[in-house]
């Protein structure tokens, strides 16, 4: 199982466009209505792609597509905001419940979930800016007992796209995404 | 005898234009208070003594101002605290630092919109397409001085991956391009409000010209004694709000820059605050986060 990056749109009143990580992304991406992100990989996995919309300040909907994986709709609600460093969403999804968490520490970013019906895959993401346009993310991902992580560099590009290169399971992954 | 004393009126009447022009300026600056709420009451008050002596009053700050990690509460509470503090006592403007980053985008917009007061950052710039919630410069008008103030933010530890619509820019480069975009400003003195350590401050000092005096922050370092590299002062005050520096210069129309009356560090004291409403957001983060790692753990 190929955990994905995927981009997005933020939250709140003023919704600034937020860089999430983890699949789904940390509710630091959640929705700003009119803002959709799109991001397809390439790995042993097969192609996937990932479209995000924002629905509403804070739901967004997030469409996931695998060639051989699942295929999942879901909507994420955030409903944690500004605890601190802490943010959290309710995700529905058409495998059923999950929630995603994320904290904020200055460069370190902490993002976890899992789903509880369907797969009840979990996963957790730490992503460690390096600089303005390049971040590494290491993705640890569990689905029915088998664990995977995948260490990737990522590219950011004029902020409105990006790319990455990953080793995930001892092959090599690249993404490349975009937002409106 | 009496041809003497006219040359002597005449004299004096030929520079009393300039001397009369003589403005002297306070600048009271803050850094790194990192929401010390316990320290605002003290500070205030001395805010409020040097108002009350007389001379025009700049108050600034360089950034940390409402973000810490190092002590629990911080963490969860006096942002706001602080940010209401700041616009009671009157600043005129503050720099953004890496932890009023930290606060993620929502949280600082939200706090910018309520301060009284801009906050300025000119080297992280946003898309086109966004509007960020701060400016790169200001101009303050104190004591008929028209004072350009800018605002620049270490490279260090910033949180790129919650704000990849800023682009960043090295602190030269944009302090340039900031002062070039204000030339059609009229103003009298250029203070760079700068969360950077003192050394970078002294290599900007000396690489870019024009600047009257850098107010820095980031490093906790103190200036009891200000830098001076060419005309230009670099002043820091204490972290954690334990001083509030007062910078006093006097500055002259036909002079070639500001010049140093005296900088001081006034130490403050801690007050008791009531903390609870930060305690009970403390303890509300620990057991939702508990629960959420546990959640994902069984």
């Amino acid at each position: 199982m190929v955990a994905l990056a995927c981009v997005m749109p933020v939250v709140g009143a003023s919704a600034y466009p937020h860089l999430g990580c983890a699949d789904p992304p940390g509710p630091a991406t959640l929705g700003d209505p009119g803002r959709a992100s799109l991001e397809v990989g390439l790995g042993r996995e097969g192609e996937t792609a990932w479209l995000t919309v924002g629905l509403a300040a804070r739901v967004d909907l997030v469409i996931g597509l695998a060639d051989r994986g699942p295929k999942r709709a879901s909507l994420r609600c955030l409903c944690v905001d500004g605890l601190g460093p802490l943010q959290a969403a309710l995700l529905l999804s058409t495998d059923g419940p999950g929630f995603a968490a994320g904290l904020l520490l200055g460069p370190v970013r902490l993002d976890w979930g899992r789903w509880v019906g369907g797969s009840g895959r979990r996963w957790a993401v730490t992503t460690l800016s390096l600089s303005d346009d390049a971040a590494l993310v290491l993705d640890l991902d569990e689905v029915e007992g088998r664990w995977s992580f995948s260490l990737r560099l990522r590219w950011l590009e004029s902020g409105s796209w990006w790319a990455s290169i990953g080793l995930c399971g001892g092959s090599i992954e690249v993404r490349v995404g975009a937002m409106t | 005898m009496r041809g003497r004393a006219w040359v002597v009126a005449l004299v004096l009447v030929s520079f009393a234009p300039a001397a009369l022009a003589t403005t002297r300026l306070t600048i009271l600056y803050t850094n790194d208070l990192h929401a010390r709420v316990e320290r605002l009451e003290s500070l205030a008050g001395l805010i409020a003594d040097e108002r009350r002596a007389g001379d025009p009053v700049l108050l600034l700050d360089a950034g940390d101002a409402w973000q810490d990690f190092r002590s629990p509460l911080p963490i969860v509470w006096g942002s706001e605290e602080t940010a209401a503090w700041m616009s009671r006592v009157g600043y005129d403007a503050m720099a953004v630092g890496n932890h009023d980053l930290y606060l993620g985008a929502e949280q600082l917009a939200s706090l910018a919109s309520r301060a009284g007061f801009p906050l300025l950052c000119a080297n992280l710039i946003p898309w086109a397409s966004e509007r960020a919630p701060f400016v790169p410069f200001t101009v303050v008008e104190q004591g008929g001085l028209r004072i350009l103030v800018v605002g620049l933010i270490t490279g260090d530890l910033l949180p790129y991956a919650d704000f990849p619509w800023l682009r960043y820019e090295e602190p030269g480069v944009a302090l340039r391009d900031a002062l070039r975009a204000a030339e059609g400003l009229p103003r009298d003195l250029v203070v760079v409000l700068c969360h950077l350590p003192l050394a970078e401050a002294r290599r900007l000092a000396e690489d870019v010209p024009g600047v009257d005096v850098f107010v820095t922050g980031h490093s906790h370092e103190a200036t009891p004694e200000p830098l001076r590299v060419g005309s230009s002062l670099i002043v820091q005050s204490r972290p954690f709000g334990l001083a509030l520096g007062r910078l006093r210069i006097e500055w002259n129309p036909a002079g070639s820059g500001p010049e140093l009356v005296d900088n001081t560090l006034l130490d403050s004291a801690s007050a008791a605050v009531d903390v609870r409403p930060g305690l009970e957001r403390l303890a509300g983060l620990g057991l939702l986060l508990a629960g959420l790692v546990t959640l994902f753990l069984l």
